[in-house]
């Protein structure tokens, strides 16, 4: 078989701008079919090697023109990575590192209220902080979540749905201790979010299902904990153990599955570097 | 014809030149050139998001072979596909031919 050295450069460049895509490999072998077979058909009407190339590619399209039209492809925007979006990535590694603040509040706050028997400087100190970290973590999550819809070209009505919902359940965590407003809220919107983005595919699948199913994680894990009525009861008849743990694994499976779409956010090229002189995308 | 104007129509036209054989992307493209009489001219690689989009519709389905050592994927109609192209070529039909018979009572204009 024939090495087309052009033709391989400009498949190299089309694959990196094309990475958000995932199924790069079928791609790569759908486009290098099309490119070797056309420039052995220049070669058989005559053309030298690299004549042939250059006329295959002039008609292919330029990299970015042909990217472009597959970002396009099919949705309302563009599915790009953008600076937004790669900023995106950087709030969703702090609003991770924030949900791992808030059991460690409210659990810290409990035990030290449990050890001292009074509701007092350290043990309001403690909650504090885990409803403050609850705050920034819910709120940063809501941002992460729009950038994500911005990076898929829209999410559709499903997303933005799920954008509400989080939202209002962000809202909803003024209220700390009322577990089970704030945390069906931002479980319910994070399940229609990571619903709307695994039908586009593109964002890693792991990541996507752990910040979906985070909230039903927390309902099994505090459902079964309080059928076998887990830990003391508190003067109001809860068992706060249910709803810390139900709290800690939601809140940690927010914060890897945060950890991992950041990471796909923060490492992809933004379009704007690849075009010469563009500040923004339309 | 400008890409612009070829785009609005670039599904029915794929799905007509595939419904005749099973083809790759560049029998598709170079079918369209040919059965236009090289009139429709995109860039080739604009081409292949448009053919992904109709597999993902379910109007196209397609499978891989291995053919001179290469992995080629070839793209043939659904059913889905085959009443899609049935559906807009009747309505293309009549559109064109409203257009042509508006057009046929006007004369032609000068251009200088």
């Amino acid at each position: 078989m024939a090495s087309y050295d052009l033709i391989d450069k400009y498949l190299a460049t089309l694959r990196a701008q094309l990475r958000w895509r995932g199924e790069t490999e079928d791609l790569d072998s759908e486009l290098r079919d099309h490119l070797y077979t056309a420039a052995e058909e220049q070669e058989a009407n005559g053309l030298g090697r690299h004549d042939a190339q250059r006329a295959v590619l002039d008609r292919f399209g330029e990299p970015m023109t042909v990217s472009s039209a597959f970002a396009s492809s099919g949705t309302k925007g563009l599915a790009v990575p953008t600076r937004s979006t790669k900023s995106s990535g950087q709030l969703a590694f702090i609003a991770a590192l924030a949900w791992i603040m808030v059991p460690f509040g409210f659990a810290g706050s409990y035990a030290v209220e449990r050890s001292v028997g009074e509701w007092d400087g350290p043990v309001i100190g403690l909650f504090l902080l885990g409803q403050m970290s609850l705050m920034a973590a819910a709120s940063l999550t809501v941002v992460t979540f729009i950038g994500l819809f911005q990076r898929h070209g829209g999410l559709g009505p499903v997303g933005r749905t799920g954008i509400g919902i989080a939202a209002l359940g962000a809202a909803a965590g003024l209220i700390g201790w009322f577990i089970y407003g704030w945390g069906t809220l931002i479980g319910v919107g994070a399940l229609l979010i990571a619903g709307a983005m695994l039908r586009r595919g593109l964002a890693p699948r792991v990541a996507t299902v752990m910040i979906g199913t985070a909230g039903l994680w927390a309902a099994a894990v505090g459902g079964t904990l309080w059928l076998f009525e887990a830990g003391p009861r508190d003067q109001y008849g809860d068992y706060p153990l249910v709803g810390l743990t139900s709290v800690g694994v939601g809140c940690t499976l927010l914060a890897v599955g945060l950890v991992g779409i950041g990471r796909w956010l923060w490492n992809e090229e933004p379009v704007e570097n690849l075009i010469p002189g563009s500040a923004t995308v339309g | 014809m400008s890409g612009q104007a070829l785009k609005g129509h670039l599904d029915l036209l794929i799905l007509a030149v595939v419904a005749g054989d099973p083809a790759h992307g560049y029998a598709v493209i170079e079918g369209l050139r040919s059965r236009s009489g090289d009139v429709f001219d995109l860039p080739e690689g604009t081409v292949y998001p448009a053919l992904h989009r109709l597999e993902k519709s379910g109007l196209l389905r397609s499978e891989w072979s291995i053919v001179g050592g290469r992995r080629r994927r070839t793209y043939q109609l659904t059913k889905k596909g085959e009443r899609s192209l049935s559906a807009e070529w009747h309505k293309w039909d009549n559109f064109s031919t409203a257009v042509a018979k508006v057009l046929g009572g006007t004369p032609w204009p000068a251009t200088t």
